[in-house]
């Protein structure tokens, strides 16, 4: 059993390019204390970096949550991100490598699903955006 | 109904678990040693886990109706991981749960409309402790392949500045990543800027296989090492055309010795013939 | 919160190199500025190639990558080479599964394999 009796929970507002550096930190923070392999770790910490960026770019402000999970006998991280921006009319190809409204390589959304064990998306036009991801500790 | 007996199991049912203590671990311990024999676990263990089971679940009784109460849970999983790592099976896990129940009856022996509350609760124990014996039983499976992976990745130094990775096995995708970040690490560990990847001893390549050995090329080229594949036999090499696998951006070779050869050249060495 | 600024891109001219050693993170406002620095010192330095130190890095996202792209293409269009240089296993690895490729841009193990490859290639052009 793990020592540490409190699960990790907490919430990063996002509201422009300077929360990205309070976001890695929180995650970076997050992930040690689960006990990820360097490699997962980085995977997690940079799944965060598009995920945030993309808020910072569509919709301006939102937050992250970061919880921990433990199902069967397994822990891992769960990352929420969510905003109030404009929403993605077509979740679909936005989820395309390559696809990209303008401002960056397309690769956010489905490079950071590449990352994780889970994602899932949640938007429409008009009623913002959320998006879950989580990494199962190996 | 249910009302009226909660006043009999919230003031009386502890009482009685409390004063017969003793009598009643007793009684449990002849059960189990009559219907759930555990020769793998020392006697003194099923003592102070029956002790304990039976203080967290009296302290349980103390609230109407009974909840689990994170003290329960600390114990049965406690007690699922004993079992699991004794390699006992769940259904004895469960049993052993279970089988304060027949404790219970010899506390409860008046009966009561109470019983069907705890006999909930003991149902839920006996549930919580099969999934805390399997998630354990997992880690413990996770972590025995993760040995058999580390175990059958060994990242070999041909010459200075080549390493070499006898493939052997099948490439699932677990193993495909430890493999992967073994050999990246060795390559700059060593400060190796030639890494020959031989899966001569990989049974089949399918398309999957393919894609974890151009990632892990890809990576290494990011880093300022190149890979070369060495050991496609002719029968996989024609599988991996007809699925379409395109491996040309690789550089590949029949066998490890050419695979050698061709890191000698980049490397500006030349191989002479002694006499 | 700390108001800590992130340290930013430290540029060392080598013998006609560019050495540029990037911190552990960079911050955005510092990674959209790296470019123009690069560009002067090159022009100023007449430099023939850029060795970007990447050894500290521990992350680098899909924006980090575009950032790179566009400075390497813009070193190329100054006449002068880049050159990545100890890109770590676990961002590599990180930077491969996201996609993400660094187009033409020729990597080294460490900047001391960088500067003896450039050196190496310098010497044989001229």
């Amino acid at each position: 059993m793990r020592p540490a009796a409190r699960p990790i929970r907490t919430t990063v507002p996002v509201h422009g390019e300077e929360s990205l550096a309070a976001a890695h930190r929180t995650v970076d923070e997050a992930g040690q204390a689960l006990g990820y392999g360097l490699v997962d770790q980085t995977k997690l910490v940079t799944a965060a970096s598009e995920l945030v960026r993309n808020i910072v770019l569509y919709a301006g402000s939102g937050q992250m949550e970061v919880e921990e999970l433990s199902r069967g006998g397994q822990s891992g991280l769960r990352l929420t991100f969510t905003d109030q921006g404009p929403g993605i009319p077509d979740v679909g190809r936005a989820m395309q490598d390559g696809y990209s409204t303008g401002k960056g390589m397309g690769l956010g959304l489905p490079g950071a699903r590449r990352l994780v064990h889970e994602f899932s998306i949640d938007s429409a036009a008009g009623s913002g955006t959320r998006v879950t991801i989580v990494l199962w500790r190996r | 109904m249910k009302a009226a007996a909660m006043p009999f199991l919230h003031d009386l049912a502890p009482a009685s678990l409390l004063s017969e203590r003793q009598r009643l671990l007793t009684v449990w311990r002849t059960y189990l040693g009559d219907y759930l024999p555990m020769p793998q676990i020392d006697h003194r263990i099923v003592q102070d886990l029956c002790e304990g089971l039976l203080d967290a679940f009296t302290e349980a009784l103390g609230t109407a109706p009974p909840v689990m109460t994170e003290g329960l849970r600390d114990l049965l999983s406690a007690l699922s991981v004993e079992f699991a790592e004794r390699g006992l099976t769940p259904s004895q896990t469960a049993t052993f749960v279970f089988s304060l129940k027949h404790v219970l009856n010899e506390a409860f022996s008046g009966g009561s409309g109470a019983m069907e509350d705890i006999h909930k609760l003991v149902d839920a124990m006996g549930l919580y402790s099969v999934d805390a014996f399997i998630g354990r039983r997992e880690q413990i499976i996770r972590r025995q392949s993760q040995e058999l992976v580390d175990l059958s990745v060994p990242v070999v130094p041909l010459w200075e500045g080549v390493l070499s990775l006898p493939i052997i096995g099948t490439l699932d995708s677990s193993r495909a990543q430890a493999i992967t970040e073994k050999l990246l690490f060795e390559i700059a560990r060593s400060g190796s800027r030639y890494a020959i990847l031989d899966i001569s001893g990989v049974p089949t390549v399918d398309t999957q296989t393919a894609q974890h050995l151009a990632k892990t090329v890809a990576a290494a080229r990011l880093m300022g090492a190149e890979c070369v594949i060495t050991g496609i036999r002719p029968a996989i090499a024609q599988v991996m055309v007809s699925l379409g696998i395109n491996l040309s951006s690789i550089e590949t070779r029949f066998s490890l010795a050419e695979g050698l050869r061709y890191c000698f050249g980049k490397l500006n060495y030349t191989v002479i013939q002694g006499g | 919160m700390t108001a800590a600024t992130p340290p930013s891109a430290h540029i060392i001219p080598l013998d006609g190199i560019l050495v540029v050693t990037l911190p552990p993170l960079l911050g955005d406002s510092d990674a959209e500025h790296l470019a123009e620095q690069v560009g002067e010192r090159l022009v100023a330095e007449q430099a023939h190639a850029v060795l970007i130190d990447m050894a500290q890095m521990r992350m680098i996202d899909s924006h980090m990558g575009r950032v790179l792209n566009v400075m390497a293409s813009m070193i190329r269009m100054l006449g002068a080479e880049t050159m990545v240089a100890g890109l770590r296993p676990e961002v590599a690895m990180t930077m491969v599964e996201l996609g993400m490729d660094l187009g033409g841009i020729r990597a080294a193990l460490s900047v001391r394999h960088g500067l003896a490859d450039l050196r190496a290639r310098a010497g044989r052009s001229e």
